[in-house]
């Protein structure tokens, strides 16, 4: 058994010197105590470096890049095979092509999707430089669909309305036929390609070099291809690592979205923020995580528990099946928690198709056949389709202000801002989502938070500027720390401790949330990551070591986990995405807070911090907290 | 051209990479050595990964990091469906692949997720030299086999019918999509 390093920030006031001492073109080999192993370090020093290449980062790097900016990007993917890939839905924005439309009423939108927890000024930003964003997009090159008569075509998305919401359907979402994601990584990294980044590829990003003053440095990062180490100074250090939905049992996100960004600034002292509004839908396929359409549900499909019973009765007496996804998915997993569910553990539930006449199957459901067949190896006019709610997207990550700069509660100021370092993408939380995402709002955070990141350095730096020199010993525990978890002895392999996790968090912090749930959840999930001590690595390689590599990922999974299941828990309300069933209003005099987890000697520590309510000028007034019908 | 740029990107590297020291703990032993890296042409582009990634296979070393270099790719697609679907294939059957289709697979690999997962699944045709691939075959086959086994002709969907997703389910009403809630 053996613990993780404590790897607190040290204070402010350090007498330790910094060493100026220049080794030339030579570096030393080391080898650890008790292992036969050395550590290669190599050093780069960059304006700015930017982790991630999907579509934030890549946004970020090609604006620093037309800023002048030297930059340096790190992946652990190549950067078109980012999770950005697979979003199909597209990007908002008021362009008004085919209605009037206002940026302001897609605020209003944005603001009331986010049950009053999104920060108004961020949310403002966010809207306003929408329909600039997407004018960008086309001019560098992004194939957006097309009106008859030449204009980027949108359509229809939910929760979109026009006049502040007295209007009528809102037609906002511009997309690139189906692949909207896809088609903005490739514009963007073609773009990138043009302004000579520097891309790191299959590099791990393992830790953030903050120093003595609490300004972040730049990182560390592993490269998996020949083992090295790779110190990567910079006077501004951009995260854009994507979400954490790999935390969850069923989850629509790829593999790789393992909440890597979040999990480095929380070991960094730095809090994360609002984690427990996590999205669901209703029916993924049971171990798959692939997501079958609620229009399977509108022609007639119908979801029943072990005892064969339409449940969806009880719950919704007049919609039944058709009730909206977020009451589907609470009593989805209360038969679930009741032990109603089917299956060898009883951890899902049928959705039943059988009924259907073939061709509502084939011309209304087209592939809902092939889906069933391909991944949960179900012929759906002889057997139901094993579904279970879902999650495909954090609204929480790393706090930021609507520049893109990290933020985090320093004595009385809940607004400090992370000198050096910045996020932007699904990792980060501006908050413009608060506690519920608006369709297609994703993509749009994505490219105007990239975008206002490398604004914002340009507003601050200048290029080639001189940065003050790494501490000597700068990432010296992250390499400990790597040594100590690759030389681990424990008896429980990385995929078992993973999927105890998911489970947790599936069972207990999915979309049913009670304090008796949330409470047990709190401690099965320590008693997940104190498992994590007795972690088997059995591969002791440096170079292409996957299981050192998604044992990396399991920690940083267990931390964004432990530190979603206690935020949830301690919010006694329902807002948004997070719906308790023991405090059913929302309850603005308490709660009208962003709450933030410190991640402190393998414990979560939550403080809050307030939602600001104010604009960033007199371009829009604020929208006053309305209640919500659920 | 491209390999002058190559080389002075290595220069324009080399400018920016300084050799530095960082001991793994307090009682670690020194030794002075230099060790000059071997610098990968950068930018990545994914058909010059393909014809650079060296396919070693003579020694257990070499082809562990190969074997498990192409199976981080296949399994992290960053597109579900292909992460699951590729992955899994590529698992079962890596350590029996020979040279040549380990030369294949890399080619899979290159191809878009988009294409790639509607060449897989049967909503598109793919191209004739990604038909012949013989890794691409056998992943395909895999998919018809279970399509087969699962999924009755009447209620599948017309070729070249998009398949419809859960992303963007959104309340059935005017100007409704004509397939399901696309």
């Amino acid at each position: 058994m053996w613990r993780c390093i404590a790897r607190g920030l040290r204070g402010p006031a350090s007498t330790r010197s910094t060493s100026n001492h220049s080794l030339g073109s030579h570096f030393y080999r080391f080898f650890s105590s008790g292992a036969n192993s050395s550590y290669t370090v190599v050093d780069h020093t960059y304006d700015a470096v930017v982790v991630g290449a999907g579509g934030a980062g890549l946004r970020a790097a090609i604006g620093l890049s037309e800023h002048g900016f030297n930059t340096a990007c790190i992946t652990k993917l190549f950067p078109t095979r980012s999770h950005t890939v697979a979003a199909q839905g597209g990007i908002n924005a008021a362009l008004g092509n085919m209605t009037e439309d206002d940026w302001r009423w897609h605020m209003y939108d944005t603001v009331k999707g986010s049950d009053w927890l999104g920060d108004q000024d961020a949310i403002q930003y966010m809207c306003r430089e929408a329909p600039k964003a997407v004018i960008e997009l086309e001019n560098y090159g992004l194939p957006f669909s097309r009106t008859e008569d030449g204009k980027i075509y949108q359509r229809a998305f939910g929760g979109q309305s026009l006049n502040y919401g007295k209007g009528g359907q809102a037609y906002r979402c511009a997309c690139a036929a189906d692949r909207t994601g896809h088609a903005l990584l490739h514009t963007l990294y073609g773009q990138a390609m043009r302004h000579n980044t520097q891309f790191f590829v299959e590099y791990f990003a393992l830790d953030l070099l903050i120093n003595s003053d609490g300004t972040c440095q730049g990182v560390i990062a592993l490269n998996m291809e020949d083992g090295t180490l790779h110190r990567f100074q910079a006077a501004s250090t951009i995260l854009a690592t994507g979400g954490y939905g790999r935390a969850y049992f069923s989850a629509t996100s790829a593999h790789t979205c393992t909440g890597d960004g979040n999990a480095m600034v929380a070991r960094a002292g730095i809090p994360l923020e609002d984690l427990e509004f996590v999205q669901f839908h209703p029916t993924g396929i049971y171990g798959a995580g692939c997501l079958i359409t609620e229009g399977s549900r509108g022609e007639g499909g119908i979801l029943r528990n072990s005892e064969g019973e339409r449940f969806m009765e009880r719950y919704a007496p007049t919609a039944k099946d058709l009730a909206s996804r977020d009451v589907v998915s609470r009593a989805m997993t209360m038969e679930i928690r009741e032990g109603r569910g089917v299956g060898p553990l009883k951890d899902h539930i049928y959705l039943h198709l059988n009924h259907l006449p073939p061709d509502v199957l084939k011309e209304r459901l087209p592939g809902i056949s092939e889906t069933a067949a391909i991944f949960a190896g179900v012929d759906v006019t002889k057997e139901p389709i094993p579904v279970l709610p879902t999650v495909h997207y954090n609204m929480g990550g790393i706090p930021t202000n609507h520049y893109g700069e990290v933020v985090t509660i320093k004595g009385d100021n809940p607004d400090a801002v992370v000198s050096g370092l910045m996020a932007a993408g699904e990792t980060a939380c501006a908050s413009v989502h608060g506690a519920n995402r608006l369709g297609a709002n994703s993509l749009l955070d994505i490219v105007v938070f990239g975008r206002a990141c490398a604004n914002r350095v340009a507003e601050i730096r200048r290029p080639g500027e001189k940065q003050k020199p790494l501490e000597k010993d700068a990432g010296q525990r992250t390499i400990a720390w790597l040594d100590k978890l690759r030389n681990s002895n424990g008896s429980l392999p990385t995929s078992q401790i993973r999927l105890n996790m998911q489970r947790v968090m599936q069972n207990n912090a999915a979309v049913f949330r009670t304090q008796e749930t949330l409470e047990e959840g709190c401690q099965l999930i320590d008693k997940t990551w104190e498992s994590f001590h007795d972690v088997q690595v059995k591969d002791r390689s440096l170079i292409w070591n996957s299981d050192l590599i998604e044992t990396i990922e399991l920690e940083n999974l267990l931390i964004n986990a432990c530190i979603t299941m206690y935020s949830a828990e301690a919010r006694k309300e329902s807002r948004g995405a997070h719906a308790r069933e023991d405090f059913k209003v929302r309850d603005d005099g308490n709660w009208m807070k962003h709450t933030v987890g410190f991640w402190e000697n393998e414990k979560v520590r939550l403080d809050y911090r307030p939602v600001h309510l104010n604009v960033l000028d007199d371009e829009v007034e604020s929208f006053p907290p309305k209640a919500r019908v659920y | 051209m491209a390999s002058f740029r190559n080389a002075a990107i290595n220069v324009f590297r080399a400018i920016n990479t300084n050799k530095a020291t960082i001991a793994a703990s307090t009682n670690s032993l020194h030794t002075l050595r230099p060790l000059f890296c071997y610098s990968r042409s950068t930018p990545f582009s994914s058909h010059t990964e393909a014809e650079s990634l060296q396919i070693d296979l003579s020694n257990e070393e070499s082809k562990r990091c190969l074997f498990n270099r192409l199976l981080y790719r296949s399994k992290q697609r960053g597109f579900l469906e292909l992460d699951l679907v590729l992955g899994k294939w590529v698992e079962e059957n890596i350590h029996s692949l020979d040279e040549n289709r380990i030369k294949a697979l890399i080619h899979v690999l290159d191809l878009e997720n988009p294409d790639l997962w509607k060449w897989i699944s049967g909503q598109e045709q793919p191209p004739e030299s990604v038909s012949a691939n013989l890794v691409f075959a056998a992943v395909r086959e895999r998919v018809k086999k279970n399509l087969d086994i699962h999924s009755a002709p009447e209620v599948r969907a017309t070729p070249g019918q998009p398949w419809v997703r859960g992303w963007d389910d959104i309340k059935k009403g005017q100007d409704g999509p004509v397939s399901g809630n696309q």
